[in-house]
């Protein structure tokens, strides 16, 4: 009863809203901030974020990044931003993905992965990018106000005033970015990676090795630490993997 | 001095022609279009935004043109804006900010649109507009009505 209340109540909301058609979800949804917004808000959080982590020396490393993040990125449904891939200092294996599209891979992820598998991660990232995940988690837990006031401050505009408050924000998007992704949120990300990597001529079979691999590399606590730490559900979604790779290599 | 000429023609007008009102956000006076009826009013669980939807009778295009001119001869800092016939921006004058959108009313398909879905959006057109926010609402209009919307 509550439930079917409260979906009357969403389908009200919207009806009052302008929706986007999200092409990577194939749903009309409701999206606060533009994305030139997110791309915004994402550098302001990004430009904290490289003080604390530097990018890895290595060129050759970070073009191997950039090179197979753009191939999976073309191939996205979401083409109205520009995708950013870096390698940080960073022995674990993870990786983060900030609003906006700026994708940053931990050295250690670089080291045991092959380009199948690397493709998917970065692939599964871009997924999460696409679907708008990121953007939804956040105008829907951070007051709007800050949302904007840390987007004003990405353009430069809002730097000097407010230090503290901008502060703050940037301090609850990375709270919001660490949480986990939902179930559906994993899954969606997951079939959006295989198509990505699949359609950028990558083997799709790789995700099934990189999730093994990750999970073996963090060692017994693989589950609380790193990368399955924001990317949960791992063994329902290999299981699913298995079904979802034949379906998107059929399509082609 | 040119775009504060316009601005000011533009308030005079929208007097003369009609109420005159405006929407207040975190203390600032923000103009409302003559002739605009308060659509919908809600506020966004989670990040408390509060959105605020006016319906006007006027073609988008003149819609977008007095809210550029507004914000332009106002001295707002702007991302965004005007983008494949809709406007989206996200707006800020010293400590006030919003988000704007003006985009055209589909909540009614026109009679040329029977037999598309109810919300007169067709997947297979809206993804030739992918790179669009809001890209559906652009293809079928009711038309002249145009909506426009704050968020903040
Ligand atoms: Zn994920």
């Amino acid at each position: 009863m509550v439930k079917k209340l409260l979906l009357v109540i969403f389908a009200f909301f919207l009806s009052g809203c302008s929706t986007l058609y999200n092409p990577a979800t194939g749903r009309n949804e409701f999206i606060m901030i533009n994305s030139q917004t997110e791309v915004q808000l994402g550098r302001s959080v990004v430009n904290d974020f490289i003080k604390e982590h530097p990018l890895v020396r290595d060129q050759k490393m970070q073009e191997r990044a950039l090179a197979i993040g753009r191939k999976v990125a073309f191939v996205s449904e979401r083409k109205d931003i520009e995708y950013n891939f870096y390698v940080i200092e960073d022995k674990e294996l993870n990786a983060s993905t900030f609003p906006g599209g700026f994708i940053f891979m931990n050295k250690g992820l670089m080291d045991v992965l092959n380009d199948d598998e690397l493709a998917y991660v970065l692939a599964h990232e871009v997924g999460h990018v696409a679907a708008r995940h990121i953007a939804k988690k956040i105008q829907s837990n951070m007051a709007y106000q800050l949302l904007l006031g840390v987007a004003f401050a990405g353009t430069g505009s809002g730097s000097g005033e407010n230090a503290q408050t901008i502060a703050q924000g940037v301090d609850t998007v990375y709270n919001l970015i660490s949480l986990s992704y939902s179930r559906k949120d994993e899954y969606e990300a997951d079939r959006l990676g295989v198509k990505y990597a699949y359609l950028a001529g990558f083997n799709p079979y790789g995700a099934i090795n990189a999730l093994e691999k990750i999970k073996q590399g963090e060692g017994p606590s693989w589950k609380i630490l790193g990368y399955f730490r924001t990317h949960p559900y791992v063994e329902d979604r290999q299981k699913a993997l298995k079904t979802i790779i034949p379906e998107v290599a059929k399509k082609k | 001095m040119k775009t504060k000429i316009i601005v000011l023609f533009l308030i005079i007008l929208n007097i003369c022609s009609g109420a005159l009102y405006a929407l207040e956000i975190s203390g600032m006076q923000i103009m409302i279009i003559a002739g605009a009826s308060l659509k919908k009013q809600s506020i966004e669980q989670g990040s408390s935004a509060r959105i605020v939807t006016y319906e006007v009778d006027k073609p988008l295009d003149e819609v977008i043109s007095f809210y550029e001119a507004f914000l332009n001869g106002d001295s707002f800092s702007v991302i965004r804006g005007r983008q494949n016939n809709i406007f989206d921006a996200s707006v800020k004058k010293n400590n006030v900010m919003f988000s704007l959108r003006i985009y055209p009313d589909v909540s009614k398909p026109r009679s040329s649109d029977r037999g598309r879905s109810p919300s007169g959006f067709r997947p297979d057109k809206a993804k030739e507009q992918e790179t669009s926010d809001l890209g559906p609402r652009v293809l079928h209009s009711n038309a002249g009505k145009t909506m426009i919307q704050f968020i903040w």
